[in-house]
């Protein structure tokens, strides 16, 4: 057999339907619990409604948000749209609702920019195109024809993927002097801990951040081979839960680690997930019928996995298109699953500057923006250039009163000088004010206008 | 199989040279007596000595309403003077109890609007509540009522001025009451809140350590200055601008920050524990101890040694106060990244990225 048969073969392999049911369930209770907590955090207000300023990715400026307290409806759609997932009720409509309403939330501003919400944005946009309505749903109950017991492998296979696209990528970002040699920024974050009764003085001691730090590397290298192994599966399954619980106890980083402890059960056969499975269908009193699942070899369905598999693994690579420090410059940082990698903060001031007499405006950042987007913009090359193109525009052509006097702007340069301090390194000079940042293009080619880290 | 038996040791072995290459330089250190420090010998004691003069602010204008004098009005004069050097000691714990009574708007927002100040003296039936009198009472509302040319015969002439003075410190009275009244609350939630959570005790005193000297910076130098507008100066945004004093409360500022980075007591005399030593304790950070700390003693010897007024300042000698705000500046580099980042303080309430 060819590569390209035994490829067909393995995405067509008939499988139980059982493991895609139990993560349909699992995933749309997920997100329907991190959208209610988004909801009763305030979250809609404080990050979509207050701030005047958005910072919208390249190419998505023209998705805005919706005008005041219409900004709750994508977070009630999403509700409604979840509680569908989870009940298999209008599914393909109910997937695409969820997919949309949260692509669009986080298309909104990168500030919030979070791996974990790009891996739900992926997981519910393959959502749409799996069958995991065919058994124990609402639609199932309605349509007796849809039902099914088998299904081919490719659905599974498909989620199990994207999870070991997140960990394998997760690893390979942490093979890096900082994190294998200096144990940064762990050791700079556990050492906060050292208060703490008991395991304070161990947790600031710079041999485990070393621990930490290799141990939590090796394991996101490993373990989606050891989850798809049935030998080492349970074992492995306990070290997902133990480490992400530990994350989730140590930092500050919300729903993250439940995504990752519940998504990571698709690994598991169907034999586990009827366990619980029939709990919950002896409750309701469902019977599943037998119904032999009919499925072909399809070339359509072979390219688009594919087709998705390669772009999933180059896309965290394209930084390798762009010279200079990755962490320094975060080109192709996004979208690549590097999590926790980095210590970075900034301090940036702007200036609008008249061209003709050379005095400035310094402006004070927090007229515009919220002390997140304030956080995240101070240290990230591409926010820096988008708020100051924000600025110029607000100044062009304008004329300003100060008591008496009166000056006009016509096109007013605009400067930032800004510092960085990057996994404990003292902090360095990021942007100088001898740049115009209005005469720099806000687009995917190197930013030469960012001063290169020393050592 | 085979390979996973060969990297296992292999990981092991570049672990262990990893691991001896660095040293542990961590000192055991507890945030605990930071807090305790900032509470028992600055904080709790400065706004008892904040009450204390106003007190004294409100004994002496009464005193005055007895019998309207030059020499009694500048008894409240003095006594005015003292309440807001007290004010800049406190204004940057601007959390807990202060923040319940929004004492460092209500107290310390200038330049005053002395627009709002003269319509609400002429019609009465003002609540000094509302927002739009936020500019229109507190200290610097004071230092124009107080410091007017005509001040004097304006009160001997002027009923309701009175009263709008007596309305203003009784304000002040109150809200300062009530701070002193929640720390005896607070203490403890402030005292056990040294975990690294946005919402923790410690990161609010971090945070707004870094916050005020900021608006120390910008509100008292940068806008008179001409730093936002242009270059061209803008005095009326000089605070306490008719009584002069602007230098003073400058130098208080600067003084108040520096005793909470060395963790100094009110009185300036005994050094406790504070930032510190927290920064010393920390592996590789005790260089930048050493560069913040001389750069807050710089920045609160420099002013001392001006001889004239900020606005004078602004005449006489605009570099000199250019030069000053540069320095405070990159001071505030200093602490905004470097610090900010080796006590892990988290500036935001959202989720972090996970692993």
């Amino acid at each position: 057999m060819g590569i390209k048969e035994r490829w067909a073969g393995f995405l067509f392999r008939e499988v139980s339907i059982t493991p895609l049911i139990a993560f349909r369930i699992v995933i749309g209770s997920l997100f329907l619990f991190s959208t209610l907590r988004f909801l009763s955090n305030g979250w809609v207000k404080q990050l979509y409604i207050d701030p005047p300023f958005h910072f919208s990715y390249l190419g998505f400026d023209w998705v805005k948000p919706l005008p005041g307290y219409w900004m709750y409806l994508p977070f009630i759609v999403m509700v409604i749209a979840s509680l569908g997932i989870i009940l298999g009720a209008f599914y393909r409509i109910s997937t695409s609702l969820f997919f949309l309403a949260f692509t669009y939330v986080e298309l909104l501003d990168k500030s919030y920019y979070l791996n974990h919400y790009y891996f739900v944005s992926l997981v519910s946009f393959i959502l749409i195109w799996l069958p995991a309505q065919a058994q124990f749903s609402l639609d199932a109950k309605r349509h007796p024809s849809i039902r099914r017991n088998t299904i081919p492998n490719w659905p599974v296979f498909l989620l199990q993927f994207q999870l070991g696209i997140v960990y394998c990528f997760a690893g390979i970002a942490k093979v890096n002097s900082d994190w294998l040699l200096e144990a940064q920024p762990l050791r700079m974050w556990l050492q906060a801990f050292r208060d703490l009764p008991l395991v304070g003085d161990l947790l600031a001691s710079s041999w485990v951040a070393f621990v930490f730090s290799w141990f939590s590397c090796f394991y996101d290298l490993t373990i989606p081979f050891f989850l798809s192994n049935s030998k080492t599966r349970n074992l492995a399954y306990v070290f997902v839960v133990v480490f992400h619980i530990l994350t989730w106890l140590l930092f500050p980083i919300g729903v993250f680690p439940w995504v990752m402890i519940f998504s990571t059960l698709i690994f598991f056969p169907a034999s586990f997930h009827n366990k619980w499975l029939n709990v919950l269908k002896k409750w309701v009193r469902w019977t599943d019928n037998t119904q032999p699942g009919r499925h072909s070899t399809s070339r359509i369905v072979i390219g688009c996995i594919s087709f998705f598999l390669i772009i999933q693994i180059l896309i965290p690579f394209r930084y390798l298109l762009y010279p200079d420090n990755l962490f320094w410059h975060e080109e192709g940082f996004r979208f690549s699953w590097r999590v926790m990698l980095m210590e970075k903060k900034g301090y940036a001031t702007f200036y609008v500057e008249d061209r003709i007499s050379r005095k400035s405006i310094e402006i004070t950042n927090s007229d515009y923006l919220s002390p997140q987007q304030i956080d995240q913009m101070s240290r990230q090359p591409d926010m820096i250039l988008q708020f100051a193109h924000f600025l110029g525009k607000k100044y062009r052509d304008t004329t300003l009163h100060f008591g008496s006097k009166s000056v006009h702007l016509s096109r007013p340069r605009v400067t930032a000088d800004v510092y960085v301090t990057l996994n404990g390194r003292p902090n360095q000079h990021f942007v100088s004010r001898e740049t115009d940042l209005m005469q720099e293009e806000y687009n995917l080619k190197h930013r030469k206008w960012i001063l290169p880290l020393e050592n | 199989m085979k390979l996973i038996k060969w990297t296992i040791p292999l990981c092991a072995v570049l672990l262990i040279t990893a691991c001896k290459k660095k040293k542990d330089e961590n000192i055991a250190f507890d945030k605990g007596p930071i807090m305790v420090n900032m509470a028992d010998n600055y904080i709790i004691p400065g706004y008892a000595d904040l009450k204390t003069k106003v007190t004294a602010l409100e004994t002496a204008w009464n005193d005055f309403l007895g019998d309207k004098t030059q020499a009694k009005l500048d008894v409240a004069k003095q006594a005015w003077i003292n309440s807001n050097i007290a004010f800049q000691h406190v204004k940057a714990f601007d959390f807990g109890p202060a923040m319940t009574a929004n004492i460092a708007f209500t107290f310390g927002t200038f330049p005053c609007d002395t627009t709002q100040i003269n319509s609400n003296i002429q019609t009465g039936g003002y609540d000094l509540n509302a927002s739009q009198n936020l500019d229109a009472s507190g200290l610097d509302a004071l230092d124009f009522l107080f410091y007017r040319p005509d001040a004097l015969t304006r009160f001997q002439t002027t009923a309701s001025a009175c009263t709008y003075v007596s309305d203003i410190v009784s304000k002040m009275k109150s809200e300062i009451t009530a701070v002193v009244n929640g720390w005896g609350a607070y203490r403890s939630t402030f005292v056990n809140g040294t975990s690294n959570e946005s919402t923790s005790p410690f990161a609010l005193l971090v945070n707004n350590f870094c916050k005020d000297f900021e608006l120390c910076k910008t509100t008292k130098i940068g806008f008179p200055i001409g730093n936002h507008t242009l270059g061209i100066q803008q005095p009326n945004y000089l605070e306490a601008r008719r009584s002069g004093i602007g230098r003073i409360l400058l130098i208080e500022n600067i003084k108040a920050s520096r005793a909470i980075f060395y963790g100094l007591d009110l009185s300036g005399n005994t050094n406790g524990i504070g930032f510190d030593d927290y920064l010393n304790a920390l592996e590789d950070k005790a260089s930048l101890s050493t560069t913040i700390a001389a750069r807050f003693d710089y920045m609160y010897l420099t002013p001392q040694s001006w001889t004239e007024t900020l606005e004078e300042l602004m005449t006489s000698s605009p570099g000199t106060l250019e030069n000053f705000y540069a320095y405070q500046q990159s001071s505030v580099i200093n602490m905004k990244t470097d610090m900010a980042s080796a006590f892990g303080v988290l500036i935001t309430y959202q989720d972090t990225d996970g692993d």
